[in-house]
């Protein structure tokens, strides 16, 4: 690290990644020289056969062998590692984070994506081909020609009940979920109703429980039967999971408890939108609380619609 | 005569190496059960028998005679070094065939229970399925068979949710008529197990255990560690529930007099063998083996 340094007469951090990716390597270090999307072949191979073997078998996380990247684990490394081994020069890619596409983790994301691969972003869901999201599904329907990747923080539903990797892999091979069903009995016992918020467990392909990372219950309803195929990376965790396409996708509920998902007394306050997940905003001074799309491209591409419309 | 419900041959649990001489020189003449050539701690060896249905049959033994190795390998709570074990059920499938999880719970990827498969040579799978609908296991420690940081009735619960039931409302009922048979306050059925007595918690075990309707009741100490008239009740409602339900039952007990109480026929073990065998009141009145007739004599 040193001799690179003193070679280059200059610090690491004065250097802007590129530069420090298109320098000559010391000898006997493989080439970082003019790599497409950052990580090795082999590496690559290795998580785009991982993630065969996660479409294979929908809801089963899949071990890999989670990179270290120029960004720290937690902040989405999961999701940026299978969009690195699936991106190709002509796909368009589009990074959301909590719905929103220009929040900083999302802003940075693409910008490493950008600077790595060269390929052409987009915020418009239609148009792009990669998403990358964190924390929601966009509203807008997507097609069989995309992919969506979420970033996973917790990729094993079964944590909560059980804190033994050991253990909660015994219990999927073994179909053991009696544990998870007991945490909603209980939920409903105390409080009459299904607690979880976000991270709410399904079941895949009437096999595997599975964390759909925290999106919220709104966008769970989505996951089933879809077009997209769904790609879950867990970086930190290490794990990759899947919900191919055409695939069922149950909440967990009771026949006299269902799975429902949240309700909102009103509009957006932006684009007046009543069918789409709303983020709380409680002003400051007057602490008055007001709607707004959480999903800012389609709440976007709605008033532009409607402006269209009253201004002929 | 009929089938029996269950059928244990040649079971045997060790632990360690193991040499040739292991067997010979341990067992209830040798006095030990651990192979003084290397070591090898032999639990339980060449245990045979079989149990009839609405039968009680009951082990008793000195502490390490291997009474609770027996027991374990047959909820599979441990792996058995060698031996079979044949079951021989009518079950019934219909709830399971609907639940979310039919698919992997339900009649086609349950285990054939004929009497004719040995079902040690079960996967984990199928042997935690066949646990779950044909056995009751109640626990001297309730710490084992309760979880202590869910309800009472949540542990109930935890049995029913496993069998496919999903309609909360049903549950409850369910959980509440159990209570009310083995006289668990219904009142209290949402607080944790561990706000309770012992022998409140021994009650609950046993709600827990029969909530499937299980053809096999396993119960391990039940009541030791229990006052002598809690002891009582939880002996007297056992009697009933096993008279009542026409179970197969095995008590495992190191108190003559629960053995007594509750069972018809009797295995007396010692140093990991079977040392004695018979209907409980000849085994008790007329006992042939050395050891059981210190056993009986110490006790009474």
């Amino acid at each position: 690290m040193a001799e690179q340094q003193g070679g280059a007469g200059g610090t690491l951090s004065s250097k802007t990644l590129t530069s420090y990716l298109q320098e000559t390597p010391p000898a006997g270090r493989i080439s970082t020289t003019n790599r497409f999307a950052f990580l090795d072949e082999a590496t690559k191979m290795e998580i785009r056969r991982k993630t065969l073997k996660a479409v294979a078998i929908p809801g089963y996380q899949v071990p890999f062998g989670s990179r270290e990247l120029p960004i720290a684990r937690g902040w989405g490394t999961g999701g940026i590692q299978l969009t690195l081994a699936l991106i190709g020069p002509e796909d368009i890619v589009k990074v959301i984070d909590q719905g929103c596409d220009d929040s900083v983790n999302a802003v940075n994301i693409r910008k490493f994506i950008q600077q790595v691969c060269g390929v052409e972003v987009t915020e418009k869901t239609a148009e792009a081909t990669l998403i990358q999201t964190r924390h929601r599904v966009p509203e807008e329907p997507m097609g069989k020609d995309q992919i969506l990747v979420l970033q996973v923080p917790i990729p094993e539903p079964l944590r909560d009940v059980e804190p033994s990797e050991q253990e909660t892999r015994r219990m999927h091979g073994e179909a053991d979920y009696s544990s998870i069903w007991l945490r909603l009995y209980e939920d409903i016992v105390a409080y009459n109703e299904i607690t979880i918020g976000a991270r709410y467990p399904v079941l895949v392909n009437r096999r595997h429980i599975m964390d759909p990372s925290p999106i919220p219950r709104w966008d769970v309803p989505l996951l089933h039967q879809s077009e997209t195929l769904y790609l879950f990376g867990a970086g930190r965790e290490k794990r990759i999971y899947a919900i191919p396409p055409h695939t069922e996708v149950h909440p967990l509920e009771f026949a006299d408890h269902r799975f429902r998902v949240e309700r909102f007394n009103q509009g957006c306050m932006l684009c007046g939108a009543t069918d789409t997940y709303l983020d709380e905003i409680v002003e400051g001074s007057t602490a008055q609380r007001f709607y707004t799309c959480s999903d800012t491209a389609h709440c976007r591409a709605r008033q532009e619609q409607q402006n269209k419309v009253v201004a002929p | 005569m009929n089938e029996p419900v269950l059928a244990i041959a040649n079971l045997g649990k060790y632990y360690g190496p193991g040499c040739e001489r292991c067997i010979n020189s341990t067992g209830p003449v040798a006095a030990t059960n651990i192979c003084p050539h290397c070591g090898t701690v032999i639990a339980c060896h060449g245990v045979t028998f079989s149990l009839q249905k609405g039968e009680v049959l009951g082990i008793v033994g000195e502490s390490g005679s291997g009474k609770s190795t027996v027991i374990k390998a047959i909820h599979f709570d441990i792996e058995p070094s060698m031996g079979e074990m044949y079951l021989n059920l009518t079950i019934d499938h219909s709830r399971r065939e609907n639940g979310l999880l039919a698919i992997v719970n339900g009649k086609r990827g349950f285990p054939v229970v004929d009497g004719k498969d040995n079902i040690f040579t079960l996967t984990p799978f199928a042997r935690r399925q066949l646990r779950n609908v044909c056995m009751g296991i109640v626990y001297q420690n309730p710490m084992l068979g309760l979880r202590m940081n869910f309800s009472a009735g949540g542990n109930v619960a935890e049995r029913l949710l496993m069998d496919g039931w999903d309609h909360v409302g049903e549950m409850r009922q369910r959980i509440r008529s159990l209570f009310e048979r083995t006289e668990v306050d219904t009142k209290r059925m949402d607080e944790p197990p561990s706000s309770f007595s012992g022998g409140m918690q021994q009650r609950v075990q046993i709600a827990r255990a029969l909530s499937t309707e299980p053809s096999l009741l396993l119960l391990d100490e039940v009541t030791t560690g229990l006052d002598v008239s809690v002891q009582a009740r939880v002996l007297d409602l056992l009697r009933s529930l096993t008279r009542e339900l026409n179970l197969a039952t095995i008590v495992v007990s190191h108190d003559l007099g629960v053995i007594n109480l509750l069972t018809t026929r009797t295995l007396v073990m010692k140093s990991g063998r079977i040392v004695e065998s018979g209907l409980t009141n000849q085994v008790l009145e007329d006992p042939q083996h050395p050891y059981t007739q210190l056993l009986v004599s110490s006790a009474l």
